[in-house]
């Protein structure tokens, strides 16, 4: 690939379609290569490194996914059917191979207000990439537990002199039981 | 996804229309809830459920000669505990082994004053009865506060009908999606509450202690401040300001609380010890809660309230730093 075709591909990574970026990863090994290399070069810059799977993960299962066999329907088949399977199949494996890198975005206990790759192609999810490009916060992480104590305490701070307090008695306090604060996508809005 | 889904799963069912405003019908079924919140004998089981997880919780409530005292205990999860005694509210956190006294609270009136204005309450949101139902076995009114903007949230209320305690709530979003609710599964009326069942019952003889240390409350009236909020959401107004301890922060705290006259959102200014280690740098939530931190001026704000992300985050974006005169 060109000079050209790394930039369209990091762009795809950060959300601008690209059909022929599709098509590369489709068919092209060394582009497959290139992506799971931006994404493991990304992750270790937000610090996600610790569940990097192995280099041929992809492409192992893309190779389980043309070993399983094809379920055809038993009905009636037009000329030319067959040809969009195959088609079909190819798009599977490129999806699975998405899926398999983007799964590593998230951390676990947090798959709130994520979005990933795979399924921003169509909206702006800019969001996520701000830890990329400088923002102090890693925002997909969970809260550190200073953080969250000190947080803690000042929802404690906060229900005294809430009305809800007033009006409800104790029951604000059923956050502080029972939920543990957590990061939001900074800038996302209430989802 | 999983968010989604559980969205929609707590709204199933439930679906809501556009009720006029009914003030005369609400307003005494809103003193008869405030009334029952601090003046019953109680204890039972209520599930709370926010985002994707469900939890059980048991609450026990006394009045007396004393004043009041309450604890909530989490059924499931580690068992974190929480106790209000006086001027201390003690939360119990087995999962780090650890206890925090906060000794903020007001000093309480007895009895209570009623702390909404209806009046202004109804600029900012619609009010309405919305039919009967049962909660626990109980019969319950149902009253429904919706927002005239998306800067808060919308309440669906079901209050018992014979003593006014609250037994059921939800917390809708701008989209009528419950972002938080709870719900009493069982509950039980008292004379009086043994004094053993508001003592905690975990052995907390190896938890660290977090305490802050004697609290000197500066007056109100005399406090100026460099700081100022350059745009409140409409209908905000501050209602109390002061400067405290709390057993996380070495300096005193400046904490304000911003009201609608039923959302509060508090702001919380404190030095930054160059310790930024606990502070919140953008947004996070704890159920319905959100919060919003940044630093300006060498100082770190966190904002906090039952309000929408997108409202904790204007408010935390427009304080401001003045050189006072």
């Amino acid at each position: 690939m060109s000079n050209n075709s790394d930039e369209k591909l990091s762009a795809f990574m950060d959300d601008e379609y690209h059909p022929e970026v599709l098509e590369s990863l489709k068919q092209d090994t060394g582009a497959r290569a290139r992506w799971t290399r931006y994404h493991l070069i990304r992750d270790v810059l937000s610090g996600h490194s610790q569940t990097v799977p192995s280099s041929d993960f992809a492409d192992r299962v893309s190779a389980a996914i043309r070993e399983e066999p094809t379920v055809l329907r038993p009905a009636a088949r037009r000329f030319g059917q067959g040809l969009r399977q195959v088609a079909g199949l190819a798009i599977a494996a490129t999806v699975a191979t998405v899926a398999v890198l983007t799964v590593q975005q998230s951390p676990p206990g947090n798959s709130a207000a994520q979005p990933s790759i795979a399924s921003t192609q169509s909206q702006s999810g800019s969001d996520e990439y701000l830890t990329v490009s400088g923002n102090p916060t890693p925002s997909q992480e969970p809260i550190d537990s200073e953080v969250q104590s000190k947080l803690s305490s000042y929802l404690v701070n906060h229900n005294e002199y809430s009305i809800s307090s007033r009006m409800q008695g104790m029951l604000p306090y059923m956050r502080i039981v029972s939920v543990t604060p957590s990061q939001r996508v900074a800038g996302a809005d209430e989802k | 996804m999983r968010n989604k889904l559980a969205m929609v799963v707590f709204g199933a069912g439930l679906s809501l229309q556009a009720w006029a405003s009914d003030i005369a019908g609400v307003q005494p079924w809103l003193e008869k809830m405030h009334q029952a919140a601090h003046m019953l004998n109680y204890e039972g089981t209520f599930v709370y459920g926010q985002q994707d997880q469900l939890s059980s919780i048991r609450i026990i409530h006394s009045v007396s000669e004393a004043g009041e005292r309450e604890r909530l205990i989490s059924m499931d999860g580690t068992g974190r505990e929480v106790l209000r005694d006086g001027d201390r509210v003690t939360c119990i956190y087995p999962d780090s082994q650890s206890v925090m006294v906060e000794k903020s609270r007001p000093r309480a009136k007895y009895p209570p004053t009623f702390p909404v204005e209806i009046g202004e309450l109804n600029n900012h949101y619609r009010l309405s009865l919305a039919g009967k139902d049962k909660v626990a076995g109980e019969p319950t009114q149902k009253i429904l506060i919706e927002p005239r903007d998306n800067l808060r949230y919308g309440h669906l209320l079901w209050v018992h009908e014979k003593t006014g305690l609250l037994l059921k709530t939800n917390l809708l979003n701008e989209r009528n999606k419950p972002v938080e609710q709870f719900m009493f599964t069982q509950i039980i009326f008292l004379d009086d509450v043994p004094e053993d069942a508001l003592e905690p019952d975990i052995n907390k003889e190896d938890f660290t202690w977090y305490e802050a240390s004697d609290n000197p409350q500066s007056a109100e009236a005399e406090q100026r401040s460099e700081w100022y909020i350059a745009t409140l959401p409409p209908g905000f107004k501050q209602d109390m300001s002061r400067m405290h301890r709390i057993p996380n922060s070495v300096m005193p705290v400046e904490h304000r609380v911003y009201s609608d006259g039923l959302a509060s959102v508090s702001v919380f200014i404190e030095k930054d010890d160059n310790k930024s280690s606990d502070n919140l740098f953008g947004g996070s939530h704890m159920g319905a809660v959100n919060a919003h931190g940044r630093n300006l001026n060498g100082y770190h704000v966190t904002v906090v309230g039952e309000v929408p992300q997108a409202t904790v985050k204007m408010i935390g974006e427009s304080v401001h730093y003045r050189e006072l005169p």
